[in-house]
């Protein structure tokens, strides 16, 4: 199965022998078929790769590879891996509950309308302050997380809507609804990454899948 | 004699190839700054080839007759040098 990645490896290369056939014998371009060649060389090719690079490196900069691929990033990626069910991120990793190329993605993006967008945006600034700008001693989220992002996947479930803790009082759950109370409080799910505590903590070791159940 | 369109049709053949090198770079080199090479290197490139390329369909006329007076121009030069005694 030829994956995009590959399809546009070969319409680059049959975009450069186009070009290449252009700029060696231009004279071909009396002819008809010689101008709807140049045409389908020089604007039809050229904008089918662009936009398909442009896809194929969004689709990248989603991945927890490239999340982690700056130094800053590793403490984060070790989380991942922390052998606590208490920790956030930890326990969705490993249970599979985010897609693990996806990890970092799923959770970092704002689910409202420009919310991709707005993830990409702020990536792109990130990766400027990697190579250019000074990275910061510590590291903080620009907003308070919204509670949005867990109730896209957790709302209507039953654990979440029938859950004793979330059911203690009567207007709890309302107030996480709306924001007023945050997952993240202190004596709910406060365990996110807890970089402070790695060199402690006892990770667990990743049993690679190829998805195929093996 | 080389026209004025197959000159722009050759620059514009350069600039999308070199367009193009910068995205096959940016696809098999992959740290996050990579993106900034194919938005700056292959983007731009390959935009201004697109961009020469329509200007040297839309200035066929102009071209045509700048070809036609370089060549009236040598018509007339050899004309001159076989009447010299």
């Amino acid at each position: 199965m030829i994956g995009p990645l590959s399809l546009l490896i070969a319409m680059i290369a049959v975009a450069a022998v186009l070009c290449l056939l252009l700029i060696f014998r231009p004279a071909i371009t009396v002819s008809r078929g010689g101008k709807m060649l140049a045409f389908v060389s020089l604007f039809v090719f050229p904008v089918l790769c662009l936009t398909m690079g442009a896809s194929e490196h969004m689709e990248y900069s989603k991945s927890t590879a490239f999340c982690l691929k700056c130094h800053v990033m590793e403490d984060y990626g070790k989380s991942l891996h922390i052998d606590d069910a208490s920790f956030l991120p930890a326990a969705h990793y490993q249970n599979n509950r985010v897609p693990r190329g996806q990890a970092c993605y799923t959770c970092h993006t704002d689910y409202t309308m420009f919310g991709t967008m707005s993830a990409k945006l702020r990536g792109l600034k990130h990766v400027y302050v990697q190579t250019l700008g000074k990275i910061p001693d510590k590291l903080a989220l620009y907003t308070p997380y919204n509670n949005r992002e867990c109730l896209h996947c957790h709302g209507g479930a039953r654990s979440f809507e029938e859950g004793a803790i979330h059911n203690l009082e009567p207007d709890r759950i309302a107030k996480i609804k709306s924001n007023e109370l945050s997952c993240l409080s202190s004596g709910c799910h406060e365990s996110v990454h807890n970089i402070a505590g790695l060199k402690e903590a006892k990770f667990w070791e990743e049993v690679k899948s190829n998805g195929e159940g093996n | 004699m080389e026209k004025a369109i197959d000159r722009r049709l050759r620059r514009a053949g350069v600039l999308v190839l070199i367009g193009l090198g910068f995205e096959a770079a940016s696809l098999f080199w992959n740290p996050p700054f990579s993106f900034f090479l194919f938005i700056i290197g292959s983007g731009l490139f390959v935009v201004l080839g697109i961009l020469v390329f329509l200007y040297s369909l839309v200035s066929r006329g102009e071209s045509a007759a700048a070809d036609a007076d370089a060549a009236g121009e040598g018509l007339r030069q050899a004309q001159g040098a076989s009447l010299k005694p």
